[in-house]
């Protein structure tokens, strides 16, 4: 809820995974790089599996879309 | 010993939470909200003793040194024992008061008071401000550098404009508009952010249950 607060005080703001990802970038270490890399193949896991079901959804009319 | 111990403790509770979750049989529902609602409490508690201790040594040493703004160590130290001493002595109930009386004619001062009297002026006054200091920083900072702080300025703009009642009277859809780019555009981003967030609370409690990060156990490597 800070958020805003944040972004509009300071210059340069880290948001959500983008800590994580600055720690990567700054270290340089193999772990957190790798941690990083695993969380990105995750999220992109997950955004297919979230397309492909949007897609199912309406192809098969189901009551999901009544919300969107 | 000192550093297995704890990594062993960290290990089998870690490992027993996440799994609870997915077991649905009773008894490891009860070990379950037996450790949450009373162990974690009971650490907690320590660890509120901990915090007080540390909030004291380093406000004391702010003190002895006379650094800059030194005298509000003096406000905060007096109002956190005299708030410990009302709660812990007046009582929350004032149907049973402890030793010290929390009513004088019809002022209570028990710790409800407290809160109701001072912290939540104090807060309404601090967001108060933030509300103007927020104005005057975006009109600062907002830019029309490139497309998408191009884009933050417009919805900013739409945003303020649509939550006070003159937006409506200029331009009826407005607020309608400014309510839609919260609830669509808005949402949709902060369950973006969630999502990138939840997977790397994943990947850092995995790192730490498993004993890979060992950052929280202080001292050296």
């Amino acid at each position: 809820h800070q958020l805003p607060f944040f972004i509009t005080a300071c210059d340069y703001t880290l948001i959500g995974e983008e800590l994580y990802a600055a720690s990567a970038y700054l270290s340089r270490e193999p772990l957190l790089l790798g941690a990083v890399k695993g969380q990105d193949f995750a999220k992109s896991l997950v955004i297919l599996l979230i397309v492909l079901s949007s897609l199912v959804a309406i192809a098969l009319n189901l009551p999901v879309t009544s919300w969107l | 010993m000192k550093r297995r111990l704890p990594l062993l403790l960290v290990l089998v509770t870690g490992i027993f939470g996440a799994l609870a979750f997915f077991i649905p049989h009773a008894a490891i529902r009860d070990v379950d909200v037996t450790m949450r609602n009373d162990i974690l409490r009971i650490i907690a508690a320590f660890g509120l003793v901990l915090g007080v201790g540390s909030i004291l040594r380093h406000h004391f040493a702010k003190i002895r040194r006379r650094t800059d703004n030194w005298p509000y160590s003096w406000v905060t130290v007096i109002t956190l024992f005299v708030s410990a001493v009302i709660g812990l002595l007046g009582g929350i109930d004032p149907r049973n008061p402890g030793i010290l009386p929390t009513r004088i004619g019809s002022f209570s001062f028990h710790i409800q008071t407290l809160y109701t009297g001072i912290m939540v002026p104090l807060g309404a006054t601090m967001f108060s401000m933030l509300a103007f200091y927020m104005s005057s920083a975006a009109y600062r900072a907002f830019r029309a550098r490139n497309l998408e702080a191009t884009l933050l300025l417009v919805a900013a703009f739409v945003l303020m404009l649509g939550a006070v009642p003159l937006g409506g009277l200029l331009i009826r859809p407005l607020p309608g508009f400014a309510e839609w780019i919260l609830s669509v555009p808005n949402t949709a981003a902060k369950r973006g952010i969630l999502f990138g967030v939840g997977l790397g609370t994943i990947a850092t409690s995995l790192k730490i249950i498993l004993g890979i990060e060992r950052g929280w156990l202080g001292g050296g490597s």
